[in-house]
């Protein structure tokens, strides 16, 4: 029975964190149609800069005021200029695809290796709320349910966004049609901009509470994307809860397979996607 | 697939120099020059079969390293008793058997779900090939016999020539005008009566089959396995980014970034090596930015340009 | 097409291959030097060229270096091995034997010749290691080349040594996996000790402190397995009892180990894990209140700036897989001290107590090595390597059966007490006794 609910809990943790990854990657696939494979490297740099920061005397929930703009600044420029760049000089829609996710991976080089050079591989962490519970026979450590709760804020605070704001139907609309919502007046490539930045911010976000919680090191963001692609596929190229909805599921699934076999937890996640694949090819939610 | 502007008889020319050149160098290079050619061709061979399919039928694949990394595995188990062609059949065979599978299951996705499956398979085989050996064998990598660097430097020779030869083929015959069907327009190809999954499959399954092989050969230069060298992350980025550096979709493009990249790579290396990586990142962007078709098609840019103000002088004189 | 146009294609496409062509021959050459020429062997009996009492002949006065060359992880994965662990030592050998005016070479008319140091960058990655090895052995005209970083480096690179004749000496790697290759090839030298060496100590020290039972996690993959092989082989000798746990593959949560762990009521818990396994291993168990007698970590624990980003004072108490200490003699002190001004202007950087003093003594053992022999033949001077005990400044040390032997050490089994990193096998090496128990986590 306490063998369930641990499952079932860090399931659940791990699940917000992954959520928040890969609404990111999500939100950068539906409107922009970039597939952005240095996504982890945001979320790695931020760990790794909010543990830095940590360190110097900064308390922890004021490292989201400073990493998460520099996120979102770093993204909308890459956006405003490489993207957009990308953008203007293909002939249509398909060759910029691959072309942006091609363009992604060098971002990746290059991000991946900057944090490899500043930090090596060197993990670095720092306590913080750091004492167990007991919740229903499991032992959970608090920082990893302040953890959650600034996870689950996010996810509502970005619905909310998504679904009040102006901006925020702008996103939408863009994510439908580009040229419908241009002829609307929605400024396409500032509002493209935001949401890659934004995309950039959500992964900065899980990154500090990666960080909070565990101990980074500069290596831990390709791992980060290929969890974040899987739960994307899973739940759905560009549907945000479809994102936060597969973050679940592989946080469950990943804790129950850890039970059994640690080394089996990869496999599991590509057979879940296979068998999906072959069941539903657009993702559990996907349009 | 486009000739590129230059005129076929010249393309193969232009190859064939390429291909006496590179027989040449064990009569007159250094040990390393081999060294270094084999590698380089391993990257011809791997940037031209992967341009054959992924070219022109628009799905990028990033499996490119769970089939080198197949062949290396050959290539680990088989290496003791077999001759090197036996294990590059074995190689080619592994790699074309998932190809077979995987592409059945998964080419029926489009674009970018494509691109992602493929990217997460080398994980995925890696994965289990990490859990084997630690669960079952209990012992990690695998040592191969080294057959010397002139067997690994002829073997790879023999697969340039026999990949080329492939390619050459495949685009000349219905097969090449199949997948370029597929890559324009996949409905359309459907209703005009192509079986759109068989051609896609086969062609993955050669391109498996070829990447295979050669992996099977670069296994035998590293005397060492294990899988974090054999399901390496670069086996599936390097083709494509030589592809684009070269010019995608192209014949001569492939063999060109292929060769100005690996050289260029290893030169740097030694020169520059810390932030090699970076640099590396950095060509990839400005290559895609600037260079969208590739060397080939710089080449081919200034070409027309030329020939445009020709025109137009000509015109002038009138 | 016009003729015309024809003819300036083929010319451009001319340049372009012989473009290409420059490209491959600039980095490739076209001359296989090989190894440093034969006329470098001494007479036949492979003894030193010392002829006359006093008198050297000079083999080539024109030669002022010795060239060596190392082909390194500059980038990549592992990139903190060179940073930490081996690097430094290399480097910081090579300054301070030129500072001194080089190395005595009999062969060279006793003439001290400089070095000169080239690294290459294998970005991790083994393919490249061995086409760059085959480079610097066959162009650069190097006299030593030092070993790649990793097991699994090591092990591709053994044969390449063997069959361009160059020994390999130094470098971190090595262990059960690499030992079949020691009746192949005889030129390779192993200067990290692991399992077969630690566990036993590890054992005894246990024994000694009256630990009845161990919880142990390791990594699944090759270290992890051997040291638990071992394990299984080590601790029935002393009756101690054990449970182990794998650690996750993946980068997870802890939680659930440490309370498996509190759950065994174990008096030691030992990880048998890499960073950052081991530092989200000790935060999780400083956040559980988890306070076991022995909390033991595996490699990345042996770093100072390990301990000091995991927790420093915090963590005062831990113990870790090496080892070596400034308290293992005045030399060691001394070394420590030469080694941190050296990475002074460095504020990331922090000294490593596993093999660093391993790796620093064989460099000394391969300097006196070609003083004795008077010879850079690579051949004379590992078969010197494999018979004699040599005094290095870190004590005797000698190869048997191609790794340095135990006595070779300071140390297998190191304790941070007070912020020092100490050697606490039991015997004569021990500078410290063993805090036992650990000290508790802070409370918060």
């Amino acid at each position: 029975m306490s063998t369930v609910v641990n499952i079932v809990i860090y399931g659940i943790i791990m699940g917000g964190v992954y959520g928040l990854i890969s609404m990111g990657l999500t939100l950068q696939y539906g409107v922009g149609k970039i597939l952005n494979v240095s996504h982890g490297e945001f979320l790695m740099l931020s760990a790794m800069t909010s543990c830095v920061l940590v360190k110097a005397g900064v308390h922890p929930l004021l490292t989201f005021v400073i990493c998460l703009p520099a996120a979102f600044i770093v993204g909308f420029i890459l956006n405003m200029t490489l993207y957009r760049w990308l953008r203007n000089f293909s002939k249509d829609e398909a060759t910029f695809e691959s072309n942006a996710m091609l363009m992604s991976f060098g971002l990746y080089f290059i991000l991946a290796n900057i944090g490899l050079k500043i930090w090596g591989t060197l993990s670095k962490s720092y306590q913080f709320y750091s004492y167990p519970v007991k919740i229903l026979g499991a032992t959970i450590i608090v920082n990893r349910l302040i953890g959650l709760g600034i996870a689950i804020v996010f996810i509502i605070a970005f619905f909310i966004f998504l679904n009040k704001t102006r901006l925020g139907k702008a996103i939408r609309a863009t994510s439908q049609s580009t040229t419908a919502a241009a002829m609307m007046g929605v400024r396409i490539n500032k509002t493209m901009a935001i949401c890659f930045g934004t995309g950039g911010l959500l992964a900065a976000a899980a990154g500090i509470l990666i960080g909070m919680s565990f101990s980074p090191t500069a290596q831990i963001g390709l791992t980060n994307t290929v969890i974040a692609l899987i739960v994307v596929v899973l739940g759905g190229m560009g549907s945000i809860p479809g994102a936060v909805l597969g973050g679940l599921l592989i946080g469950l699934v990943g804790q129950a397979v850890s039970f059994f076999d640690t080394s089996l937890v990869t496999v599991a996640y590509y057979l879940m996607i296979i068998i999906l694949l072959l069941i539903r090819p657009k993702g559990l939610l996907g349009r | 697939m486009k000739w590129s502007g230059l005129k076929k008889e010249f393309q193969y020319i232009i190859v064939a120099i390429i291909v006496i050149f590179f027989a040449f160098v064990p009569l007159f290079g250094s040990t390393y020059a081999i060294t270094l050619s084999s590698t380089i061709m391993m990257y011809i061979v791997m940037a031209s079969c992967w341009n054959m399919f992924s070219g022109p039928a628009g799905y990028i694949s990033l499996a490119s390293g769970a089939f080198v990394g197949l062949g290396f595995y050959a290539s680990g188990f088989l290496s003791t008793r077999f001759p090197l062609p036996v294990l590059m059949l074995a190689g080619g065979l592994a790699s074309l058997v998932l190809a077979v599978i995987i592409g059945s299951i998964t080419l029926r996705l489009r674009g970018v779900y494509f691109t992602i499956f493929t990217f997460c398979l080398v994980e995925l085989v890696k994965a289990v090939m990490t859990w084997y050996e630690i669960m079952v064998v209990r012992k990690r990598g695998l040592n191969v016999r080294n057959f010397g660097p002139n067997a690994a430097f002829y073997a790879m020779l023999v697969m340039v020539v026999i990949a080329l030869a492939v390619v050459v083929i495949v685009r000349k015959t219905r097969f090449g005008m199949a997948l370029t069907g597929i890559g324009e327009s996949e409905d359309a190809a459907a209703h005009i009566g192509i079986n759109t999954t068989a051609y896609k499959v086969s062609g993955f399954a050669v391109t498996a089959f070829m990447m295979g092989t050669v992996g099977a050969v670069r296994a035998t230069m590293l005397n060492h396995i294990d899988p974090t060298s054999a399901f390496n992350m670069m086996f599936s980025f390097l083709p494509v980014l030589m592809c684009v550096f070269g010019g995608m979709n192209t014949f001569l493009g492939p063999i060109i970034g292929a060769i100005v990249f690996a050289a260029l790579q290893y030169n740097l290396i030694t020169k520059i090596p810390q932030i090699y990586m970076i640099i590396f990142g950095a060509i990839m962007i400005l290559s895609i930015l600037f260079m969208p078709t590739g060397i080939v098609g710089v080449y081919e840019r200034v070409r027309k340009a030329i020939e445009n103000r020709k025109i137009q002088k000509v015109g002038g004189h009138l | 097409m016009s003729r015309k146009s024809l003819a300036r294609m083929s010319i451009a496409l001319l340049l372009a291959i012989t473009l290409v062509i420059g490209l491959i021959s600039g980095c490739a050459g076209k001359t296989d030097t090989g190894k440093p020429s034969e006329s470098n062997k001494p007479a036949e009996s492979g003894k030193p060229a010392e002829t006359q009492s006093g008198e050297y002949p000079d083999k080539d006065p024109n030669k002022t270096h010795i060239k060596i060359s190392a082909v390194r992880p500059l980038s990549g994965a592992n990139v903190s091995f060179e940073y930490y662990n081996y690097g430094p030592v290399y480097r910081m050998w090579v300054d301070e034997v030129n500072a001194a005016g080089g190395i005595r070479v009999k062969e060279y008319g006793n003439r001290k010749l400089l070095i000169d140091l080239v690294v290459y960058d294998d970005t991790s990655d083994v393919g490249v290691m061995t086409d760059l090895l085959i480079k610097t052995m066959t162009q650069d005209n190097v006299d030593f080349v030092l070993s790649p970083c990793s097991t699994a480096s090591l092990q591709a690179a053994a044969p390449i040594f063997d069959q361009y004749g160059y020994l390999m000496i130094g470098a971190e790697g090595g262990g059960t996996d690499t030992r079949p290759l020691y009746d192949q090839y005889e030129n390779i030298f192993f200067t990290t000790s692991f399992s077969v060496h630690q566990v036993p100590k590890m054992a005894e020290i246990f024994n000694e402190l009256g630990v009845k039972k161990v919880f142990i996690t390791y990594m699944q993959d090759a270290h992890g397995l051997e040291y638990l092989g071992t394990t299984e082989e080590e601790f029935p000798k002393y009756d101690l009892e054990f449970e182990a746990v794998a650690a996750p593959w993946d980068f997870a949560d802890m939680t659930p180990i440490i309370t498996q762990a509190m759950e065994s009521g174990a008096d030691a818990f030992v990880a048998y894990c890499y960073p950052p396994w081991n530092s989200s291993l000790i935060s999780t168990a400083i956040s559980m209140g988890y306070n076991p007698d022995v909390f033991l970590v595996g490699p990345g624990g042996s770093q100072q700036s390990f301990y000091d980003e995991a927790g420093g004072d915090a963590i005062n108490g831990l113990m870790f897989e090496g080892a070596w200490s400034v308290n293992s003699g005045p030399a060691f002190k001394d070394f420590a001290e030469r080694i941190a001004e050296y990475y002074k202007d460095d504020p990331n950087w922090g000294p490593e107590w596993w093999g660093t003093a391993g790796y620093w003594g064989a460099m000394e053992m391969l300097q006196i090595a070609i003083e004795e022999t008077g010879t850079l033949d690579n051949d004379v001077i590992a078969e010197y390597l494999h018979n004699n005990a040599i005094e290095t400044s870190l004590g005797t040390m000698r190869f048997e059966n191609h790794e340095l032997t135990v006595d070779s050490w300071a140390g297998m089994i190191g304790q941070y007490i007070d912020g020092v990193a100490e050697v606490i096998d039991v015997g004569p090496k021990r500078t410290h006794d063993p805090l036992y128990p650990k000290p508790a986590w802070p409370a918060k």
